[in-house]
């Protein structure tokens, strides 16, 4: 498998401060590797050395074979970037705010007006291409600037948190669309909050906290690594918890903990849950296991500031 | 860090300027009232008014002595207001310069094009004034037609050191301090409004390096019908600043965006 981006040792530090702990990684061409991680793990700047936004302070990074200490100009000709924030130019319309952004790659007013034409029939904007950017919605606002980080064809295309704050119908026609530019050969680098998400886009992904990748692999197997296919929830209070632990001590499962609530992780869900109905005493709750429950049990419940 | 001669940059920055050029385009009308219309109204206010007291200064009117210095002020005036409060939204507010890093351009050339434009507006604001003061009669000499030229360097220095605040701004108020400070008094000094050989020796001396004061004079003989072989040694003095403020701007422009 060729490897598009290639990551070894790389650090960054702010000052004193360690933000990215020599991480190794590598995300093979095609397809989509995600950075998982609570605020602050170092999944921003990362994703910002990448497209040569933050500067290396060790360690190697190729992107495509290229360096980025050396060639920022050629690397960035080959990304496409959708940053946090939209930082759309508030004075131009819809489609003024591509065909600029298209001249800043060297592509001229009159040769981008096609790419622009279908990209924006793509993220359906062609409606509102006369219409000024603040009068556009948030998930219209999102679709443009994913839609400018197409325009000059990139190969890699950064995606910083590419759906928060927007409403469930923008999220979904979102996936869509980069569903079905992933399949036309595109390689995506995401970072995201939203665990749904990550399942549903990553082929591979890596979990940090505190600038160190913690573990890394394909959502399904990490969930079946670390908490198994089934998760059941059951609302407890005082010592009942030890109760049902020793009821169910035939059964393979882990736990855990929190306040009201106790947590098992299992294969064996359905005959965990005949016995815990013979308790006749609790209410609980069984789904499948997601990358959530892998994402907490790593990082921890611990809120992050 | 790089010196002066070799920061890297390229024809790229053109792209900068066009953007700047294409947003400037929709909101003319008001960029050109906010900077035109504040020294015309200075011109016939103070020229009439105090005209009537002063009568004529080096054997001149006084709406003529303040003209050619007002026709310069007007070009200070467009390029401080580009790179403070329009660079700085454009850098801090908008994210524009963040939004432009993610293509092929860098910092340097994100700067170079602001400067480069804030000079052009600085032209254009001299044409516009060119045009108003002869309609008003106020033309003699086909001499002024190189006062925009003049008002293009000037731009040039202007923006360079009003990039240079705005790179290590905090918010909007640290401009007040620049217009208050450097500004205002900078416009006071330069001999717009009265000849500065009347100051006293130390302040004579200090409006004399001001950048300011040496195109005011440049513009007065112009406007006046002479041509002096010292204004290239002028122009040169103003195009050495202009560059020593501009890589000034976009060192520390490049190391507040780039980490």
């Amino acid at each position: 498998m060729h490897h598009i981006i290639e990551a070894k040792g790389l650090t960054k530090n702010y000052g004193s401060f360690e933000a990215v702990k020599g991480i190794n990684f590598k995300i093979p061409q095609g397809s989509c590797f995600g950075f998982l991680g609570p605020n602050g793990a170092g999944k921003t700047t990362t994703m910002s050395m990448l497209y040569c936004y933050v500067t290396i302070t060790s360690g190697d990074l190729s992107i495509s074979g290229m360096n980025p200490k050396k060639d920022q100009r050629k690397i960035k000709e080959i990304l496409g970037v959708v940053p946090q924030e939209n930082n759309l130019d508030r004075d131009l319309s819809v489609y003024e705010n591509l065909a600029i952004y298209a001249q800043y790659f060297g592509i001229s007013y009159k040769k981008s007006k096609e790419k622009i034409y279908e990209l924006l029939d793509f993220f359906n904007l062609t409606q509102k291409k006369d219409v000024r950017i603040a009068h556009l919605s948030g998930g219209m606002k999102r679709r443009l600037v994913l839609a400018r980080a197409f325009l000059n064809d990139p190969q890699i295309i950064i995606l910083d948190e590419p759906t928060t704050g927007l409403d469930p119908q923008a999220r979904h026609l979102i996936w869509e669309r980069l569903e079905k530019l992933k399949a036309t050969g595109k390689t995506f680098v995401l970072t995201t909050h939203y665990m749904d998400e990550a399942a549903r886009l990553c082929d591979e992904l890596v979990l940090m906290d505190h600038g160190k990748i913690l573990e890394q692999g394909k959502p399904q197997d990490l969930i079946y690594k670390h908490i198994g296919k089934e998760t059941i929830e059951i609302k407890v209070e005082g010592d009942e918890s030890q109760k049902i632990m020793t009821h169910l001590k035939n059964f393979n499962f882990t736990s855990e903990k929190t306040g009201t609530r106790l947590f098992l992780y299992t294969n064996q869900g359905a005959q965990i849950l005949e016995k815990l109905i013979e308790l006749n005493d609790f209410e609980f709750s069984h789904r499948q296991s997601t990358l959530e429950d892998v994402f907490l049990k790593l990082t921890g419940r611990t809120l992050r500031e | 860090m790089n010196c002066s001669s070799q920061l890297p940059i390229s024809t790229l920055l053109l792209r900068v300027w066009k953007r700047n050029m294409k947003v400037w385009s929709k909101y003319i009308k008001e960029a050109l009232i906010g900077t035109v219309a504040d020294p015309l109204i200075f011109l016939f206010f103070l020229g009439y008014g105090m005209g009537q007291y002063i009568g004529a200064i080096d054997g001149i009117s006084y709406i003529q002595y303040i003209a050619p210095g007002l026709w310069m002020s007007s070009a200070m005036h467009a390029a401080c207001a580009e790179c403070t409060y329009g660079a700085y939204t454009r850098l801090s507010t908008l994210k524009t310069y963040d939004a432009m890093l993610a293509t092929p351009l860098n910092a340097y050339e994100i700067v170079a094009g602001d400067v480069l434009f804030a000079a052009t507006r600085s032209f254009v604001n001299c044409c516009v004034i060119l045009l108003i003061f002869a309609l008003f009669g106020l033309i003699h000499t086909p001499l002024v037609l190189f006062i925009p030229v003049v008002g293009f360097f000037i731009g040039l220095f202007f923006a360079g050191a009003a990039m240079s605040l705005t790179a290590i701004a905090r918010g909007y108020e640290f401009f007040v301090y620049f217009y208050s400070l450097i500004i205002t008094p900078m416009f006071m000094l330069s001999g717009i409004f009265f000849p500065i050989n009347k100051f006293p020796g130390w302040l004579e001396k200090i409006s004399f390096w001001i950048p300011l004061t040496q195109v005011v004079d440049v513009s007065r003989s112009l406007f006046l019908g002479s041509f002096k072989a010292i204004f290239f040694v002028k122009l040169l003095y103003i195009v050495i600043l202009a560059l020593i403020f501009f890589t000034l701007a976009a060192h520390l422009i490049h190391k507040r965006l780039i980490k």
